[in-house]
């Protein structure tokens, strides 16, 4: 974890007043973050992206949003997995603002800026750490054996020895992993992978 | 995640489809649209007439049209609360209805033959095969008899409101829980199909599938949209009405 240093945001915003404007109301909130990079675009950012090492980017979604086929991703280089904020006030499509991993409202007031960064950062470390494996952990094909079979989760917990809270958050990771929700789903998985017999 | 702060926002886009538009133009923009007009009883060869032109031969309220226009070009440009109020109720449940044999005509028949073929392809063991078809099964009958239920106790249930009639023991809100069950089946089966069908059961039916999965997914999601922020609220606001 990046400790005791500031977290470095930089911003991608084609309008010099609002740069300024969103730079001096996140440097005057406290020592938390640093600017370390102000650009119009990300044809100019690529240039220093090497260097930067940013753990935000706060960008203005009407950069990317003209063509709806855009995606976000292709401005960033792939080794880049860094939270993705969206800089609202002006409107943009829905599909456009689902590709961010939150925005800021020009509306909102400073405190709720910084805590909105805060939280995007935190929450994309955490996601980082679980996700090191696409693939299903032994435990996990455990579980989903035990859920194809309908037991429910209270049964899962008592029959494995861990609390509902944990059973909850190993269905969850399966979810995440493989993109499969309803129990029928799970069951087809497994069957497919040879999990299970019919 | 959008909310309600930008509500104003997003209907700034309501502006950019007006019923001064020539309907030939919208459906050019939005392509997307094209599946709409059917389904409200218009029929193709506009010429230059505008939106409201062939909405008034169509019979169909310019307002309404344009609601579900802009709800199925742009998922997130809901209607405003007073325009919710004013809404045709009728004809919106004529083009739910609509939209609805259209599934059953078209859409659950070419997934059908589709995952038939996948099945029954030479290079696919039986296992998989079974599993698959046993797999889209389920998913049809839990598609058709969700379907069913609407055409069966929800729209006789808002036709009843409609000439103030009282069902006893039913009310709007028991919608809702009803729908999510139909989009996470129906995305399980994208990822099956995409991710988990064995390689050697690839051939064109497999492409096929998933296309037709592909636009049964939006359609579904645009249809679930209409009906828990369009219909839902309308009858809600009638039912209160009613109480009243």
């Amino acid at each position: 974890m990046k400790d005791k240093r500031k977290y470095r945001v930089v911003i991608i915003e084609p309008s010099v007043i609002v740069q300024k404007g969103i730079e001096s109301i996140i440097i005057s909130s406290g020592c938390e973050f640093e600017i370390v990079g102000l650009f119009s675009d990300f044809s100019h950012y690529s240039s220093f992206s090497y260097t930067l090492d940013p753990d935000i980017f706060l960008v203005n979604p009407g950069i990317i949003a003209f063509n709806r086929k855009d995606s976000i991703k292709n401005y960033l280089p792939e080794s880049v997995n860094v939270p993705v904020a969206a800089l609202l006030y002006m409107h943009v499509n829905g599909e456009s603002i689902r590709q961010f991993n939150g925005y800021i409202d020009i509306y909102d007031n400073a405190a709720k800026i910084t805590d909105k960064l805060r939280e995007f950062i935190l929450k994309n470390n955490s996601s980082e750490v679980i996700s090191e494996s696409f693939d299903l952990s032994e435990r996990e094909k455990e579980i989903l054996i035990s859920v194809t079979s309908g037991n429910t989760n209270k049964e899962i917990a008592s029959n494995f020895s861990i609390s509902i809270h944990t059973v909850m958050s190993h269905r969850k990771n399966i979810i995440r992993k493989i993109g499969i929700k309803s129990v029928s789903g799970l069951t087809v998985y497994a069957l497919l992978n040879g999990l299970i017999e019919q | 995640m959008v909310v309600v702060s930008y509500e104003n926002i997003i209907n700034m886009e309501n502006k950019l489809l007006s019923a001064e538009m020539k309907m030939a133009d919208l459906i050019n923009s939005y392509p997307r649209l094209l599946r709409l007009i059917p389904r409200f009883g218009m029929k193709l060869g506009f010429g230059e007439e505008r939106v409201k032109d062939v909405c008034l031969k169509a019979d169909v309220s310019p307002t309404l049209f344009l609601l579900i226009c802009n709800i199925s070009a742009f998922n997130n440009s809901l209607p405003k609360k007073s325009e919710i109020k004013q809404l045709n109720i009728s004809q919106l449940i004529n083009y739910l209805k609509a939209s609805h044999s259209e599934y059953i005509i078209k859409y659950i028949p070419e997934l059908e033959k589709s995952i038939v073929s996948v099945a029954g392809d030479v290079n696919c063991n039986s296992r998989s095969a079974n599993v698959i078809s046993h797999f889209f099964d389920e998913y049809k009958e839990e598609l058709l008899s969700h379907l069913s239920y609407e055409e069966n106790i929800v729209f006789p249930y808002i036709a009843n409101i409609l000439h103030k009639k009282i069902t006893i023991g039913y009310s709007i809100e028991k919608f809702e829980e009803n729908h999510s069950n139909i989009d996470i089946k129906l995305s399980d089966f994208k990822n099956i199909l995409l991710k988990y069908l064995p390689a050697d059961c690839t051939s064109q039916s497999r492409y096929d599938a998933l296309e037709n999965l592909f636009i049964l997914e939006k359609e579904v999601e645009i249809h679930s949209l209409i009906e828990n922020k369009i219909l839902v609220p309308h009858v809600s606001f009638l039912e209160n009405l009613q109480s009243k």
